[in-house]
């Protein structure tokens, strides 16, 4: 596992935002392998939420999306989703991290992405992704591009609903799909726990009612039971039966005998017919059912429902015995291999009173059954006409009474020894029997059935004190004197059931003889293979019950057949059971109670529907049922009251939807451990809920939005696909106001979100791009514009219009009616009312969330403000070992400079690991290529059904059938989902067995899959370029929806298209050659040395390259932080190091005068001494060059009188001053000195921290001395605002004065004089001052364009070293091996900036020196020398400069040709458009192959 | 718990009816309270403006003789007053020193701080909204209002520390626990102008047209408020704007205590309706034919 010194060559990385993937890239890359840790189901981050980004306006997701593809189908990048880190123990080089990754009920692996799921799902959630501006479902992609591309499911936990019904029945699933009207769904999802929902759907005690959330909220839960009903009885006339569940019976299936035909015995029955097993049912009666068909009546739940719910189980293949009682059950175990004992309690009690033997008296449980049985006409007479009294107060006893009510009697009472309010029967019965004119006499004890002449008289009773069952006996005291006589002419008990266990034949263990005695987790008996449930174990309980108990039944009768038994010791009863994996369950769906009160105001108010009820008097004299069900209108409002605790319902559909079998309820989360040897942490930012500053109305005005939701309304993936409209009403906004610092620059968040102001200005130039006309506004205080091209962009949003007010509003008032906006803000003295359409607050960057806890868990050290800690010197290292931190986490910072962090975090890993560098990574192995030259070609086709993609809309059967027509095509088939892993193994064994040399895949994009499908061939033993790609998705059926033929047609034509050009593909080899492991650094500055450091600490040659005699550069020239630090120290330390490091040769007193060569193989001579040539050979170079303080000689009296400084020559003179000496009174900064003019038009970005570093300076060592700093912007981003508040606070005057009004320095005799025009006040002010410090700009080093010249790289405009693209490749060049870092880039803080950037240098250095060779894309640009006469037309157009025009001499003629370097080609055609001659062509999309496909599109 | 019950002046004099429907709407409620032995001027602007020390003994002496009558949390319905006595507290608080100078001006030990809560902090308790639905025995949903909050009930909020400074909710909560439309709107917390009414009357009647305007636009037919001061300024003033502007409102404004009072069933004795300048009682009459025409 370990490399050299017990280093792991492996990195975690914890956040997948763009931060996370380039530190992953950079690492994976160059020989390690990385665990990619994210907490969301994709990764993308922040930056996947954008539109597009500043200051070039690329959209976000063009730019990220290859960063996603190359992630995820990188071989040695593991991305772990839905992960956390839990805790790191050991130590830097050899950590052990654990983690926990959550469930995502969705095997990323097999789900292709297609989104049935989604369409499936009836939950609706807001979408986070979105910012809650529109929905989306429980089961969820991210984003559409969504990497990995899988959905996920979110769940809180499972629903109190079903977390309390035996059978964990899907209440929430099947009420969201009643909401939904998708009736037949719903039956389903019943249907899937629950075998009898016509039964359970009216006579359940719905323990799921008094779990509901609605109850804690104090209001009354959602009438689950009556739902239920509902569609059982909706499906009665609309959904068949079930027998499409039919299993034939294997005839070797085991064989097993269920003694009962009640919920629990045809339960079982289902469950294990569905298993396999023959079962045998065994009925006493003459009708199955049991206690649901004899002991309910009718008017509660009428037969034929009944009935037909049996038949569907029955129809399963389930042998059914009526009239069979089964004598002796053991005896079973000759015929059958188990046996489930489900006998019910059917024998009723009669109390040991006298005159219980009298014929008048009867028990509950043969009246309900003989009149269930329709042999009324036994009891009928007994009834009819007489007064009936019911002993008992439970459930069947109230049966009991109404059937007699029912049956005619004159007069029906109950009695019982329990209170009205204890009575066990549920308050709602006894009510209804109350209605039916049935008289209670509750709290009494029955002490003789008294008769006259063998005649039932009445019943003696006691009142009593009944104070509940002591072990099963009554506890109760006799109240004297109040003996009274219930005068009736029958008595019927109801106290109770017991089962007839005789057919035990006592050899099954039995509990007092009352209950059969089983374990509870199989129902398993002692005797090995019977089982027993139901009644017969519990006693007397519910139907729900006994449905659980068939379903256990039937685990563990499986579990038995199929594990036999375990062996047991001796015959210790309790050993032998087999064990049954029980799946954990979630936890139950808790509701606090604030979500509770969220939830109540959105969800709906509609009180609890309650269906209508029969009149008493008319119900009483049938038995028709005695509640109408719900109406549909009534079930759908009652299924809204749902509160979606659970937030998936757990409903199956998307089970039932997804074609790939990716959905997986039963996930459980995870724990692992995983050994890296460094850990880096990007785990990006939080944003500013502005609902904290309610004086901005988010939240509760609809028009006011915050930045991000802006984003995703400018977003064509947003909820209004772009369109930019009003959340209110959707108009189109006239006026937006986009108010800056919401929740930045405040006393208790004391940073500059850094961001803001730029995000804000693309949001409005963005905006006015959708609409011309828009009018934007920007409230600020400070327009921070201090990147690289950001002034320029800040220019020309006010050339278009954006118009920018100076001005913090204090509040944002909704006007009603129209919903729009007033701000008053005061720009200058008076107060000014404006009215907008929308308000964009420009929220701020704060610590990620769970920053903390990470920080906890993981043992770094946070801020007060709770970023990482880190130190101007060590600016990626946090305060542990080993554990680096890149992106805002750090501080708030824009993407460029966060990528710049995640390379350069990755570079210090590098180092750290650089002895077990190639250790853990996976190298791709294909096998051995067939030759097919001059074979023909035999070419396959796949076409791909995308689930409901494609297939949904273009005819795919046909396609294949259409292609199979085509010329050289001997093979065609469609796919479910051609991607998927079983379809990869599919075309390699047609390739085999049918002998294809060529495939094409007719499916989605080349962009995302190609490289697959070419792996693919590749392991085929093909050439993986004998592959073509015909996009039938998002060319075709996406488009073209509405017209199924003539997509179909489409589709036809691309693959025709497709196969023309498979036909004439070649092979292609990937070429590669050597590199020279070595790097060149020109620039000896911190920077360089940095860099240098970073690289030779990897194991790799540096050659250090630097103009003046001694290192160190610019940074000489510092003496002093802000923070509490020693840089000159640091910088000594840096110097020795590079010096006493044996790998860096520095070579001092160079200049860097010749160069060639390319990626790998570079020369570059330089001169030593000003006369010494000296050639290097290495594999990259950096440019660490620097740049320079501009001299404003001739400006500001600078030069001309000795008290006008530069703030670095201030600097010289603070560095040692002696306190209490002869100080200044007065001190002036000029601010922008040489900046944001017409010649410097860009900001120098490090000054207004450099002015503020020297005035706290003085306001250090000489309290009195006045400072005043005149400027245009305090640009004081990140942590270092700060210090402007320090110096606010240290008395320091900030003077603000308008762009075009510089201040003016003259001479007033012999003192200094500053006249300018203050802003705030408008007057002209006159300063004094002893001292003059001018905050100068930082300008590119003169010899810059020399430079780049040399190494064909491009500058910028302002002559600083342009990078391959702004935002993600802030240190690359386009031109591949070059790279660049520190101030020669643009200006920026030297330490912290600078040494992040280097290091991210020496990063991407690496990535190409830990390779032996480079590998070259065969699909590159060749030249027909013969054809070729030199005309040159494509040497300019090559936007890699890969194509130079040479001479030769050829029959003692000088004649040209063009000649391209392979290594900076790549591919991209645009030689192969100019030439006139047809001598450049592009391999694999050579003219031939072209034209082929022209003349197939339009061949037919 | 019993509350001690700080009157202060104005629901003495300018504001009786805001006393009246106080004491019965809690009496209504069950929640006990009495009147603060020997109370004293708050202080008001007056005092501190005169001398730092005497805006800190004003108050203070009341909250020392709510000390001595044993009350931990004492009512103050006005909130200028709540104000008060909450900013001497807090300034002692900081200012630990100042303790035994202002005992000397007081003559009374500074022990205790008892809790000075305006009556919306009592009321808008969660444990409150049970008491207050089942209390309800007139039906008021037809009225529509806002709530009008002015400044001192949550402002300073570092010294106040109730509700939300810019979208207090609390008045809303109770409105709505009541049966009453209280309408979302974002004057809630505009200034009514305050003591300009007696030195620049027109600051007044122009920011008191900014509010009866945005109540308007609201859609309310009344704003509910909890100070006498804003009563004061609204109220009085209101037909003063109306003219000045030629426009009518006919706006009631009414406290708090009165509207929940009238859904719970107190008298119009009980409410001190007739105290109003714009009379509410037409317009309530619309709603729930409580009073006689």
């Amino acid at each position: 596992m370990s490399g050299a010194n017990g280093k792991i060559g492996a990195v975690m990385v914890v956040g997948g935002g763009i931060a996370g993937m380039q530190a992953s890239l950079d690492l994976a890359e160059s020989g390690f392998k990385v665990y990619l840790v994210e907490q969301q189901s994709a990764i993308g981050g922040h930056m996947a939420q954008l539109d597009k980004t500043f200051p070039t306006n690329d959209c976000a997701m063009c730019t990220i999306s290859p960063r996603l593809v190359d992630t995820a189908s990188h071989l040695n990048i593991e991305t772990l989703t839905n992960t956390e880190v839990v805790r790191v123990d050991g130590e830097a080089g050899d950590f052990s991290v654990t983690v926990r990754r959550k469930p995502r009920f969705i095997d990323a692996k097999k789900c292709t992405g297609c989104g049935d799921c989604a369409t499936a799902c009836p939950i609706t959630l807001p979408d986070e992704f979105n910012q809650e501006l529109s929905s989306r479902r429980a089961v969820y992609k991210l984003y559409p591009q969504a990497t990995p591309n899988a959905f996920a499911i979110e769940k809180r936990g499972e629903a109190p609903c079903r977390n309390a019904c035996p059978i964990e029945q899907r209440a929430m699933g099947y009420v969201a799909l009643i909401r939904e009207g998708r009736f037949a769904d719903a039956y389903r999802t019943i249907r899937e726990d629950n075998p009898f929902p016509s039964v359970c759907g009216r006579v359940c005690n719905h323990r799921c009612e008094e779990a509901c959330s609605r109850n804690a909220a104090g209001s009354t839960p959602v009438n689950i039971m009556q739902l239920k009903r509902f569609v059982a009885d909706w499906a009665v006339t609309n959904v068949n039966s079930q027998i499409s569940n039919f299993k034939e019976v294997a005839p070797d299936a085991k064989k097993v005998a269920i003694v009962g035909s009640g919920p629990a015995g045809l339960t079982a029955a289902q469950d294990l017919r569905r298993k396999g097993y023959a079962v045998t049912i065994f009925e006493a009666l003459s009708t199955p059912g049991g206690m649901m068909r004899v002991g309910i009546p009718a008017y509660r739940l009428p037969y034929d429902l009944l009935q037909r719910e049996i038949e569907d189980i029955l129809s399963q293949g389930a042998e059914l015995k009526l009239n069979h009682r089964v004598d002796d059950v053991p005896a079973l175990l000759h015929d059958f291999d188990a046996v489930f004992v489900a006998v019910g309690a059917h024998t009723g009690i009669k109390l040991p009173i006298p005159g219980n033997d009298l014929p008048q008296t009867l028990v509950a449980t043969d009246l309900l059954r003989q009149t269930a049985l329709g042999a009324s006409d036994q009891v009928k007479p007994l009834i009819t006409g007489r007064r009936v009294l019911v002993l008992g107060g439970g459930n069947v006893a109230i049966d009991a009474a109404m059937t007699a009510v029912r049956l005619g009697a004159a007069w029906v009472g109950m009695t019982c020894l329990e209170s009205r309010e204890k009575m066990p029967a549920h308050d709602w019965e006894v009510r209804d029997a109350s209605e039916e004119g049935i008289e209670v006499y509750p709290g009494r004890t029955f002490k003789e059935v008294t008769n006259e002449n063998g005649h039932v008289t009445g019943v003696r009773t006691v009142n009593v004190n009944f104070r509940g069952f002591m072990e099963g006996r009554p506890d109760f005291d006799e109240i004297p004197n109040t003996e009274t006589v219930i005068s009736c002419d029958v008595v019927i008990f109801a106290i109770g059931q017991k089962p007839d266990l005789s057919a035990l034949n006592g050899k099954v263990e039995t509990i007092r003889n009352r209950t059969v005695a089983v374990d509870k987790d199989t129902l398993a008996t002692n005797v090995p293979g019977i089982f027993a449930g139901g009644d017969a174990v519990t006693g007397t309980t519910f139907v729900v019950d006994a449905i659980a108990a068939g379903h256990k039944a039937a685990r563990g009768v499986d579990a038995f057949l199929t594990q036999g038994l375990h062996p047991h010791v001796g015959q210790e009863w309790q050993v032998w059971p087999p064990q049954i994996e029980a799946i954990e369950r979630l936890p139950e769906a808790k509701l606090g109670p604030v979500q509770l009160q969220q939830l109540m105001v959105v969800k709906s108010q509609s009180p609890r529907a309650i269906p209508v009820k029969r009149a008493a008097s008319e119900r009483k004299h049938d038995f028709a049922q005695v509640e109408a069900a719900l109406t549909e209108a009534q079930a759908i409002e009652e299924a809204r009251r749902c509160l979606e605790c659970g937030i998936c319902s757990e409903c199956l559909q998307c089970v039932y939807a997804c074609k790939a079998g990716a959905v997986n309820h039963d996930q459980r989360e995870e724990t692992a451990q995983l050994q890296v040897g460094a850990v880096i942490l990007a785990p990006g930012f939080g944003m500013y809920d502005a609902r904290l500053s309610p004086e901005y109305g988010l939240g509760r005005f609809p028009n006011v939005v915050s930045s991000v939701q802006f984003e995703r309304i400018l977003s064509p993936s947003g909820p209004y696909r772009g369109h930019v409209q009003r959340p209110s009403d959707g108009h189109e906004p006239k006026r937006i106001a986009f108010i800056q610092c919401v929740g930045s620059r405040r006393h208790d968040r004391n940073w500059c979100s850094a961001v803001c102001c730029m995000y804000a200005t693309k949001q409005a130039l963005i905006a006015k791009e959708h609409s011309p006309n828009l009018d934007c506004t920007v409230f600020f205080i400070d327009f921070r514009a201090f990147g690289k091209g950001f002034d320029a962009y800040y220019d020309r949003a006010r050339k278009s219009g954006v118009r920018y007010v100076r001005a913090m509003p204090s509040a944002v008032k909704e006007i009603p009616g129209s919903e729009n906006l007033s701000i008053q803000y005061t720009p200058g003295g008076d107060s000014i009312t404006e009215e907008f359409d929308l308000v964009v607050l420009s929220t701020g960057i704060e610590p990620p969330p769970g920053a903390q806890e990470l920080a906890r868990r993981l043992g770094v050290a946070l801020t007060p403000e709770g970023f990482c800690r880190t130190s101007p010197f060590w600016p990626l290292e946090t305060s542990r070992d080993g554990i680096f931190a890149c992106g805002p986490f750090t501080e708030p910072k824009d993407i460029p400079e966060t990528v710049m962090q995640a390379s350069g975090a990755a570079a210090k890993a590098m180092s750290l690991l650089a002895s077990a560098r190639g250790t853990l990574i996976t190298p791709k192995v294909y096998p051995p290529e067939t030759d097919t030259s001059g074979q023909e070609p035999r070419v396959g086709v796949f076409v791909c059904h995308c689930g409901t993609n494609i297939a949904g809309v273009v005819d795919v059967k046909q396609v294949a059938e259409y292609a199979r027509t085509l010329p050289n095509v001997v093979h065609a088939e469609t796919n479910l989902f051609t991607c998927s892993t079983d379809t990869q193994e599919r075309i390699k064994t047609a390739v085999r067995e049918l002998g294809l040399n060529r495939v094409v895949v007719a499916s989605c994009t080349p962009r995302t899959h190609e490289n697959l499908f070419r792996h693919t061939t590749r392991e085929a033993s093909l050439n993986p370029y004998f592959f073509e790609m015909a996009n039938i998705r998002d060319q075709c059926s996406w488009v073209h929806t509405h017209q199924p033929e003539a997509a179909t047609r489409k589709a036809q034509d691309l693959v025709r298209m497709a196969i023309a050009k498979v036909r004439l593909l070649e092979p292609l080899q990937r070429s590669s050659f050597p590199i020279n492991r070595s790097a060149l650094v020109i620039g000896g500055g911190l920077s360089g040395m940095t860099a240098a450091l970073e690289i030779a600490d990897q194991g790799f040659r540096v050659y250090l390259v630097e103009r003046e005699k001694v290192l160190g550069g610019h940074m000489r020239q510092i003496h002093y932080l802000l923070e509490d630090t020693d840089p000159v120290d640091f910088l000594r330390g840096i110097v020795k190091r590079v010096q006493e490091n044996g790998r860096i040769h520095v070579i001092t007193n160079a200049q860097v005068i010749e160069f060639e060569g390319s990626l790998g193989c570079f020369k570059t001579t330089v001169s030593v001494n000003g006369n010494e040539r000296r050639q290097i050979e290495h594999g990259v170079v950096i440019v660490a060059t620097g740049a320079e303080e501009f001299k404003p000689s001739g400006q500001y009296l600078y030069g001309q009188d000795p008290r006008v400084l530069t703030q670095l020559e201030l600097e010289q003179r603070l560095a040692s001053p002696i306190p209490n000496t002869q100080y200044p009174t007065s001190v002036v900064m000029i601010q922008c000195v040489g900046s944001r003019d017409a010649e410097h038009p860009y900001c120098s970005r490090l000054c207004c921290g450099q002015a503020i570093k020297n005035a706290l300076r003085i306001k250090q060592f000489w309290p009195k001395t006045q400072v005043h700093i005149l400027y245009r912007d305090i640009r004081t981003y990140g942590f270092l605002e700060s210090y402007y508040r320090q110096a606010r606070e240290a008395g320091i005057l900030f003077q603000r004065f308008e762009d075009d009004q510089m201040p003016a320095v003259t001479k007033d005799g012999d003192r200094l004089k500053v006249t300018f025009v203050d802003a705030m006040l408008g007057e002209e002010m006159t300063l004094q001052p002893d001292l003059l410090a001018l905050s100068v700009a930082i300008v590119p080093r003169a010899d810059a364009p020399e430079l780049a010249k040399m190494l064909k790289v491009p500058l910028t405009q302002d002559k600083f070293f342009l990078e391959a693209h702004m935002k993600l490749r802030p240190v690359d060049f386009a031109t591949e091996g070059i790279f660049v870092c520190g101030l020669a880039h643009y200006p920026k803080r030297v330490l912290r900036e600078a040494v992040a950037q280097a290091c991210a240098a020496a990063a991407r250095a690496a990535t190409i020196l830990s390779k032996e060779a480079v590998e070259l894309e065969p699909i590159l640009s060749h030249v027909n020398e013969d054809k070729c006469d030199g005309c040159a037309y494509c040497v300019d157009p090559c936007p890699f400069k890969a194509i130079k025009l040479i001479e030769y001499q050829a029959n003692g003629q000088t004649k040209k040709r063009v000649q391209i370097d392979s290594s900076a080609c790549k591919g991209c055609g645009t030689c192969q458009a100019t030439c006139p001659k047809g001598a450049v062509f592009v391999s694999h999309f050579k003219l031939d192959q072209l034209r082929a496909m022209v003349m197939a599109a339009l061949e037919v | 718990m019993k509350y001690g019950y700080y009157p202060g002046c104005s629901l003495k004099g300018i504001s009786v009816e805001y006393d009246l429907s106080i004491r019965n709407l809690f009496q209504r409620l069950g929640v006990e309270m009495e009147e603060l032995p020997e109370w004293i001027c708050c202080g008001t602007l007056a005092a501190p403006s005169t001398s730092r020390l005497l805006g800190l003994a004003t108050p203070l002496w009341n909250m020392a003789q709510a000390v001595r009558a044993g009350y931990e949390q004492v009512i103050s319905p006005c909130s200028a007053c709540l104000y008060h006595f909450k900013a001497a507290q807090h300034k002692l608080h900081v200012e630990p020193d100042l303790h035994p100078e202002v005992e000397a001006v007081i003559g009374l030990p500074l022990n205790g701080r008892p809790k000075v809560v305006h009556p919306l902090e009592v009321l808008s308790a969660t444990e409150f909204e049970a008491v207050i639905r089942r209390s309800v025995v007139q039906d008021l949903s037809g009225l529509k209002a806002v709530c009008y909050y002015g400044c001192h009930i949550s402002r300073p909020a570092r010294v106040m520390q109730f509700d939300d400074a810019e979208n207090p909710q609390s008045m809303d909560r109770l409105l709505r626990w009541a049966g009453i439309q209280a309408l979302d709107w974002s004057g809630k917390v505009d200034c009514c102008g305050a003591n300009f009414s007696l030195i620049k009357p027109a600051v007044v009647i122009d920011l008191g047209r900014r509010i009866f305007e945005a109540a308007k636009a609201a859609g309310a037919e009344a704003i509910v408020v909890a100070c006498p001061m804003c009563h004061a300024n609204l109220d009085t003033r209101e037909q003063e704007i109306e003219a000045k502007f030629n426009t009518h409102y006919g706006m009631p404004v009414l406290y708090f205590s009165q509207v929940l009072g009238l859904a719970m069933g107190v008298p119009e004795s009980g409410l001190g309706f007739r105290k109003h300048l714009v009379d509410p009682r037409p317009m309530l009459n619309t709603k729930c034919r409580c009073f006689g025409s």
